[in-house]
């Protein structure tokens, strides 16, 4: 039999632990209508995951060159919030409120971009600073009502409401996250980019050596993380049918828990799209199951926790192993 | 590179194949989703007095403050007394977008009655629709979903007039005269944007009292300090405080209390929990509006269990009706009356 590679190896294990998950929640929490394993709680399962799997597809690229974005939550916020003003106030067709949308998160993405490949600000603390001021702008142009007060802002165009529905069960929301995930990972593993990407993460040093613009390969990540960034927060806002300043709200570490745990390395250099799509189907199905344990919901947080954690460790561990031997079998057939 | 273009396929096509099972397999369930949307409620009838299973779902804003606790454990004794009665409760983290999802997933696992605390009024507005549709009650509790959203019935503490009587109360104890500030909650949520504005209209009736200033703290305790010990440092004279719950105010108490002004500040919450009640008894706090959130949650129980029993459905209605729960003004002089059992 042959041998499978590293990465085949872990994304098995992604799936694996997924499985498993799912299993154990059946067995806990039953199966059948109402019950977790059922089509409608299922669907809604992968639902619940697209908007962390839409937005961690940028994020993963992000953290491929060893980067994070803490601000996505916050530039939800404010792509919403400026829809919501283009629906309150003006009579532009829904679809260029979209487009705007869409816009303002790749602004939010460029603005990121450059303060992180541009002026060397370090990446926490650049998106940590960006993420306080993506708020910030939502407060100012959020709507107030006569008294001066923030109200949130009502969305029900028929054309939004739609947007938050699907053919029967199947949300639209879903389809593109599948769109949006699979040209994601063709763009990581099947273009120069990509692979750009790559060599950014693992030395940023050999990569300048080798003639790839750094700075643009850095900035360019940014700018896609704030593209999907804009996608979420429409399917967002239409699901809710309504922008409020609350959006997103600690939102940015589903995204980077996701990629975690389908294998994203935080050091940068290794992890894709679909081990990140992987990644937020196992913290929906978390989130889901353990809803349904019939246990007290201070209890659900620490069962939350403790799973995550021991993801983590088990990733840790074994990739410490895999390296291990990837380094005994490089000395051995240098040996030979 | 081959492999992977044909594990990516594969992958691609487990999903659709996945997906289009799911879909048909809800296309059979439709009928029923097209009665509901026909404006006729497909809610069961069920007897909770008389053995029937019943599953009722709290859904909290954030379960861990004083007053949700209090509704939890009001609806909990109002139920525990029938062993065929469950009721699970869930918090959504103080978010919006989760407690869209919890709804969701309890109109899935068939709830017979929805107890909802709304994060947000405006978003939560189609999940509440989506239940009621779905032939499951909803009785929302303080926070009221958008207005032309009809369900079940809506159990709130007074807000408009609770801001009127802490005013009114207040300018009695200031004499009628001073600057006086106020500490806002989250913005947007009809209950707290009410409190403030039965507040100022009543204030605007004293023309020696001047409202100086007005920031949010989000109901947090620790938050209202800082702001506090901000309003402490622009307004020298400042001598009175509201605060839109008690956990600011009991913050804003403890500001005034290390800036060695305790009992100097006229510092009042509404809600009335229980170390509220404390800290206008050792004289930190000048007043509060109790409200007994035991009897609320109760309360919500009880509408909850009689629509489950009834063919009342939201259809028959024009408006949302409310319970209001009665408002009781505590000062030093009356906070003794209010028994231990009644503090939550």
């Amino acid at each position: 039999m042959k041998r499978l590679s590293q990465t085949a190896m872990r994304r098995l294990i992604s799936i694996g632990m997924l499985l498993v998950l799912v299993a154990l929640f059946t067995i806990l929490a039953g199966f059948g209508q109402g019950k977790f394993f059922s089509s409608a709680n299922l669907i809604e399962v992968v639902r619940d995951a697209s908007v962390p799997a839409i937005i961690g597809v940028g994020v993963t690229f992000v953290i491929i060159t060893s980067g994070i974005d803490l601000s996505t939550g916050s530039a939800m916020a404010l792509v919403g919030m400026t829809m919501a003003n283009i629906y309150e106030y003006t009579l532009l067709p829904f679809k260029v409120m979209v487009l705007i949308g869409i816009l303002v998160g790749l602004a939010c993405g460029l603005f990121n971009g450059i303060v992180i490949a541009k002026l060397h600000v370090p990446e926490f603390i650049g998106t940590l600073a960006t993420m306080s001021i993506y708020r910030a702008l939502t407060y100012i142009i959020a709507i107030k009502d006569a008294n001066g007060v923030i109200k949130s802002q009502p969305m029900t165009h028929s054309q939004y409401v739609w947007l938050g529905t699907g053919v029967g069960k199947f949300y639209y929301v879903i389809m593109a996250m599948i769109v949006i995930v699979l040209i994601g990972q063709i763009v990581l593993k099947y273009t120069r980019y990509g692979t750009n990407l790559y060599s950014v993460g693992a030395s940023r040093k050999a990569a300048t050596l080798s003639g790839i613009n750094v700075e643009m390969t850095q900035l360019i990540a940014y700018v896609i993380t704030g593209f999907t960034v804009a996608v979420g927060a429409v399917f967002t806002t239409a699901r809710l049918q309504s922008a409020t300043t609350a959006i997103g709200t600690d939102f940015e570490f589903n995204p980077i828990a996701a990629a975690v745990v389908g294998g994203v390395a935080l050091s940068g250099g290794s992890g894709d799209v679909i081990g990140t799509t992987i990644g937020a189907l196992f913290m929906a199905t978390l989130e889901n199951g353990v809803r349904k344990l019939d246990m007290n919901t201070s209890y659900q947080y620490v069962i939350k926790g403790i799973i995550i954690i021991a993801v983590v460790i088990f990733d840790a561990t074994y990739k410490a192993r895999m390296d291990k031997k990837a380094k005994e079998q490089g000395a051995k057939e240098g040996l030979e | 590179m081959m492999k992977k273009a044909i594990a990516l396929m594969m992958t691609t096509a487990m999903l659709m194949s996945m997906t289009a099972g799911i879909v048909s397999a809800d296309r059979r369930e439709d009928p029923a989703a097209q009665t509901a949307a026909a404006g006729e409620s497909s809610k069961q009838r069920l007897d909770p007095y008389a053995g029937d299973e019943i599953k009722i779902a709290y859904i909290a804003h954030d379960i861990g403050t004083p007053n949700n606790q209090g509704w939890k454990e009001g609806i909990e004794r109002e139920c525990g007394s029938w062993s065929n009665i469950k009721v699970d409760s869930y918090g959504a983290e103080e978010k919006a977008e989760n407690q869209v999802q919890i709804m969701t997933d309890c109109i899935n696992q068939g709830y017979n009655a929805i107890i909802l605390q709304c994060s947000d009024g405006t978003a939560l507005a189609p999940s509440v629709r989506q239940a009621e549709e779905a032939g499951i009650p909803v009785i929302t509790v303080n926070l009221d979903c958008s207005s032309d959203t009809i369900h079940s019935a809506l159990v709130m503490a007074v807000d408009y007039d609770a801001g009127r009587m802490a005013a009114e109360k207040m300018a009695e104890q200031l004499g009628e005269e001073g600057d006086i500030a106020i500490i806002q909650g989250v913005p947007g949520l009809t209950r707290t944007d009410n409190l403030e504005q039965g507040f100022r209209d009543t204030i605007a009736n004293y023309p020696n009292i001047n409202i100086v200033d007005a920031q949010s703290a989000s109901f947090q305790k620790d938050t209202a300090m800082t702001v506090m010990n901000s309003f402490l440092q622009s307004y020298e004279n400042l001598k009175g405080v509201f605060a839109i719950n008690d956990a600011m105010a009991e913050g804003a108490a403890l500001a005034a209390e290390s800036a060695n002004k305790k009992g100097e500040i006229c510092i009042w919450g509404a809600d009335g929990e229980k170390d509220a009640l404390a800290m206008i008894e050792s004289g930190d706090m000048a007043g509060t509006i109790y409200t007994n959130s035991w009897d609320e949650g109760s309360t919500a129980a009880k509408i909850a269990l009689l629509m489950i029993g009834s063919e009342y459905s939201y259809t028959c209605l024009t408006e949302t009706p409310k319970v209001i729960m009665e408002p009781i003004v505590v000062t030093a002089e009356n906070v003794g009356d209010i028994a231990e059992e009644d503090r939550w």
